[in-house]
């Protein structure tokens, strides 16, 4: 009676952000799916390329650099309506660095015209004089960690109503200093993800890679319940993790 | 005055470090010299008969200034050249003080130096270069310099800055595009022979595989990851209208034959070409082009990111007027020296040792490990400062490629975990992945468990290198040469 689970990636810009080992983290959502014998595809969507905002589980959207920033702000903001249709409908997305930052209402930078986000959270950034790179461990509210690598020199600030993804214990995230990293917040019936680590984030950090995975089957799918892995590499990769110096 | 006495105190401090045996590539003795005479690297460089030759770029450096210095030695010149790992400039003033006499004079036809990208226009400024090679330009630094395009511009400052010759690699549109305005020479490869499988002659093919295309993954443990090459093609643009190159062949990373169908920008003609390319387990083999004549080159190196290597070090020589025939003996005769791309047979066992330090370098000596059916691997990541702090390329490179290598392959290094994990997630079998973090204990057990007909491949980030050089050297390694 039940039918069989699938899980309906988009990849944006999959060309141009896709520098920091961002293809770690749809690596992990692939295997970590396929592994549970979920069906799983990923589809890339690139400049001017129409999607069906009702097609998606999750949006995957990298970091890249400052030049293709431009690029994507201007692509972004033409589908700025279907984006906020998708996440409203159910769908997950996941940004990071580049992608998270245009996600807000604007990137501002240190000289030059500010390129408009897509306000999808209320949020916004500020081109900073120093350059945050190193490791990084946030800690989630539920209380589990994340570990990952940031290099930006982009500094974000989330508005009052907005959850952050953790706390940071080592290293910078969103601005240095208000000690949040990311965001994780509920929009409609879906989910925003948006966070300055890579490294890449999800095969080191697979309780956040599942979570992920099962928000994106719950769009589509009732009360799904993942099957535990043996993460036992995972773990020992995420405890080295947290013990590296920032 | 000033410079006898800095090249003085440079000889002393050098001695003094070699005799308490500090590691490879320090820069104290030219941070002496300097200190007393800035001006003693202008001063010594200046003395070359026939000028100054500088290569640069992200991959490939040491084996080209190695394939260089070997072709120069069969001309019957003279160099100067810098240690490998000594690439900023106070290494390259080392290397000058230690080639000098003590009075300061330098009896020698070519310098010829290595140069870190960032520290090319600071050498530029100072020492008038004849001719600027540069090899390709990869991400792997963007920890140092935070984008590409910053590294693009030093190299290019460095170019134009004395006007030097430039010689340039013609696929890589990122280097094609640098020293506009100087005398510039292409080299590029103009096909492989149809046996390798590395290149890839469908464009639209190559373009649409360049993420993720649509993977079901009815068979998890070998469809779930994608096409091999997934992510390391890289993409490039025109830099006249920043539209996206569309590519005819790629050979790997954005390397290949492009063209911009906005402007009409496209890769140049090749003046030095390299054809009908044949890669072997340790060895390849292709035609030279030049002129409009063509010469076979048997090369003692694997990997087709070799044959780049050798095309360039042959174009530098031809735009110093070297003759083909020294050209090809030196590249055949051409044996490794202690570094980044060496054979050395440790207690009686093969090892081949190929520094990796970004997805596309990565790529290929993993491509050219599992090409060898007699290959043993192991993995060595370290995340030291010189080695990059940020190991997320590591995902960004093909391991993917070694399912086809169905022996266990071990791995070591601070941060062997995470080199674990990606090659779980490239659907290796974890019982084939043997975690050893100990370098010295790693480098043994894959040695116990080679055959001896083997050969055992060890890919290492470079401060997992300079570690491996002292644990060969306590184990007695002799270099085989090739
Ligand atoms: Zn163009």
């Amino acid at each position: 009676m039940s039918e069989p689970l699938t899980l309906r990636i988009a990849h944006l810009y999959a060309h141009f952000l896709n520098i920091y080992g961002d293809r770690g983290n749809l690596i992990t959502l692939l295997q970590r799916s396929a592994w549970r014998g979920i069906g799983v595809t990923v589809d890339p969507i690139g400049l001017n390329e129409d999607f069906d905002p009702a097609m998606f589980d999750i949006y995957f959207i990298g970091g890249g650099q400052d030049k293709q920033q431009q690029i994507i702000a201007a692509d972004l903001n033409c589908r700025r309506k279907k984006l906020h249709e998708a996440v409203n409908g159910g769908s997950v997305i996941l940004a990071v660095c580049g992608g998270y930052q245009l996600l807000g209402h604007y990137y501002r930078p240190a000289s030059g015209d500010e390129l408009a986000g897509i306000s999808l959270i209320d949020a916004w950034t500020v081109a900073g004089s120093r350059r945050m790179i190193g490791n990084v461990v946030v800690r989630r509210p539920d209380g589990s960690t994340l570990v990952g690598f940031e290099n930006h020199s982009g500094r974000t600030f989330l508005g009052k109503d907005v959850e952050p993804l953790g706390r940071v214990i080592t290293g910078n995230g969103n601005n240095g200093d208000d000690h949040l990293e990311g965001t994780a917040q509920a929009v409609g019936r879906g989910k925003v993800f948006g966070t300055y680590l890579h490294g890449s984030l999800l095969p080191k950090n697979p309780i956040f890679a599942d979570e992920l995975i099962a928000l994106g089957l719950a769009r589509r799918h009732n009360s799904v319940k993942l099957p535990p892995l043996d993460d036992a590499l995972e773990n020992e990769a995420h405890e080295r993790a947290l013990r590296l110096r920032a | 005055m000033a410079d006898t006495l800095a090249i003085i105190a440079g000889k002393l401090s050098a001695r003094a470090i070699r005799a308490v045996g500090a590691g490879l590539g320090s820069n104290l003795p030219g941070r002496i010299s300097r200190a007393i005479s800035p001006r003693v690297l202008a001063n010594l460089a200046r003395q070359s008969r026939k000028g100054v030759l500088a290569v640069s770029g992200t991959n490939g450096k040491s084996t080209t200034t190695g394939l260089v210095s070997s072709i120069l030695r069969h001309a019957g010149c003279k160099i100067a050249h810098n240690r490998q790992g000594a690439n900023l400039v106070t290494g390259i003033t080392a290397s000058l003080v230690d080639s000098a006499d003590w009075c300061g004079n330098l009896d020698v036809d070519y310098c010829l130096f290595e140069i870190d990208e960032a520290a090319l226009p600071i050498v530029a400024k100072e020492v008038p270069i004849s001719v600027v090679l540069v090899t390709n330009l990869f991400r792997d630094q963007l920890d140092r310099f935070g984008e590409l395009d910053t590294t693009a511009l030093l190299i290019g400052r460095g170019i134009t800055c004395n006007k030097s010759k430039a010689v340039l690699n013609a696929d890589d549109p990122n280097v094609a595009q640098l020293g506009a305005d100087c005398e510039r020479l292409f080299y590029g490869i103009e096909s492989l022979s149809p046996d390798n499988s590395s290149g890839s002659p469908h464009a639209s093919e190559a373009a649409e595989t360049s993420s993720f295309k649509t993977v079901q993954s009815p068979d998890p443990a070998t469809e779930a990851s994608g096409t091999p090459e997934a992510g390391v093609q890289e993409l490039a643009y025109c830099p006249t209208c920043s539209a996206e190159y569309v590519y005819s062949i790629t050979f790997y990373g954005q390397l290949g034959h492009y063209a911009c169908k906005s402007c009409g920008s496209q890769r140049p003609v090749p003046d030095i070409s390299g054809s009908d390319v044949h890669l072997h387990p340790s060895s390849s083999t292709f035609a030279l082009g030049y002129k409009g004549k063509s010469y076979a080159v048997s090369l003692p190196l694997p990997g087709l990111f070799n044959v780049y290597n050798a095309l360039a070090a042959a174009s530098l020589c031809f735009s110093l007027g070297l003759s083909a025939d020294v050209i090809c003996a030196g590249l055949t005769d051409y044996s490794t020296l202690f570094g980044r791309s060496e054979r050395v047979t440790i207690l009686e066992r093969a090892v081949w040792i190929q520094l990796i330090k970004n997805p596309a370098g990565a790529s290929q000596a993993v491509r050219a490990a599992v090409r060898d059916p007699h290959s043993r691997i192991l993995i060595a990541i370290n995340d030291n400062t010189a080695d990059g702090r940020d190991v997320s390329w590591l995902w960004d490179a093909e391991f993917e490629l070694l399912r086809a290598h169905d022996k266990p392959i071990i791995v070591t290094g601070q941060r062997c975990y995470d080199m674990a994990l990606r090659l779980k997630y490239a659907a290796i079998p974890q019982g084939n992945i043997t975690i050893i973090p100990e370098l010295d204990r790693a480098l043994q057990a894959g040695l116990d468990t080679m055959r001896s007909d083997e050969t055992l491949w060890v890919l290492p980030t470079y401060t997992c290198l300079l570690d491996l050089q002292k644990i060969t050297r306590s184990m007695g390694s002799t270099l085989s040469g090739t």
